[in-house]
């Protein structure tokens, strides 16, 4: 990614960029195919996705909750005050 | 939404395909899927590297805008960190991995799935890999469909903080709605700065 990122650097005055996000769009949705390929033929995952699926939804309220709070923290302690005085 | 769509859809028309057994054979490895990664990488690197706002926004990082996505991330890992006493199946560091994903569903899980392959075997690590996915496109539903509480109940920086990664773009709409157009700068440059940050998180919890 590095390297990457130096190379669009380097070449990002080239009009062939502006088609990045429709390459890399193309990549991710291969890759979740391939993803998908692995998932679909591996059994121990199909019989197992209930508690998969409930597992991904406690950390995503969790992830969610936490940062939702946090931002009520950050909001209150620093942006809040400073509104106030403009 | 519709690019979001598309690619749940990859992801369910290749378990759909693998799981009747419809696959040539030679698409069956493991390195075809180590390469795409690469290519996937590269690109992503070469767009953040490429983008013309880079530069405005590196001038602009001021010391409130840096609190956000510090917010957003320290938010995120401490709610992680608590609930991994109630999932026993997964170490506290797979479960931040998970976590820092951020939204950003199709890196994280494809990340998490390769990186942790040695350490836990193909079976487990998909799994893992699955779990992420999962978590990380609710996170960016919760977003687009909560967005108006969030505002009302924890102010308007909170739908940014809980998109996470993807504030810059598919989250957009739905905060400069219901947080105001104030925001939309600042949940630009949240985006990005979270953005830069799963791959970095997710490959630090992944090697620990």
């Amino acid at each position: 990614m590095g390297a990457g990122a130096l190379l669009g650097f380097l070449a990002r005055r080239l009009s062939v960029l502006k088609h990045l996000g429709t390459t890399s769009m193309a990549t991710i949705i291969l890759l979740l195919f391939l993803m998908g390929v692995e998932i679909g033929g591996n059994e121990r995952i199909v019989q197992n996705l209930t508690s998969l699926g409930v597992e991904a939804l406690v950390i995503a309220v969790a992830a969610t909750l936490g940062s939702i709070v946090a931002a009520r923290i950050v909001y209150y302690k620093f942006f809040n005050r400073q509104r106030h005085e403009e | 939404m519709k690019s979001s769509m598309m690619i749940v859809g990859a992801f369910v028309v290749g378990c759909l395909v693998s799981y009747f057994d419809l696959l040539p054979a030679w698409l069956d490895s493991g390195s075809v899927v180590m390469w795409v990664l690469y290519a996937l990488m590269i690109q992503v690197g070469m767009s953040i590297g490429s983008d013309p706002r880079l530069k405005e926004i590196l001038q602009t990082l001021s010391f409130r805008l840096l609190l956000l996505p510090c917010a957003t991330i320290i938010g995120t890992f401490v709610a992680v960190a608590l609930i991994s006493v109630v999932i026993a199946r997964w170490s506290l560091f797979d479960l931040l991995a998970v976590g820092s994903g951020m939204g950003y569903y199709s890196l994280s899980s494809i990340l998490i799935t390769s990186l942790k392959e040695p350490a836990l075997g193909a079976a487990a690590a998909a799994e893992l890999g699955t779990i992420a996915l999962i978590a990380n496109v609710l996170r960016e539903m919760y977003t687009l469909l909560l967005a108006p509480l969030m505002v009302r109940w924890f102010s308007p920086v909170a739908p940014i903080c809980s998109g996470g990664a993807t504030t810059m773009d598919v989250t957009l709409p739905v905060i400069t709605r219901y947080s105001g157009k104030d925001w939309v700068f600042v949940s630009i440059v949240h985006g990005i700065l979270v953005d830069f940050s799963v791959p970095f998180f997710v490959s630090l919890f992944c090697s620990l």
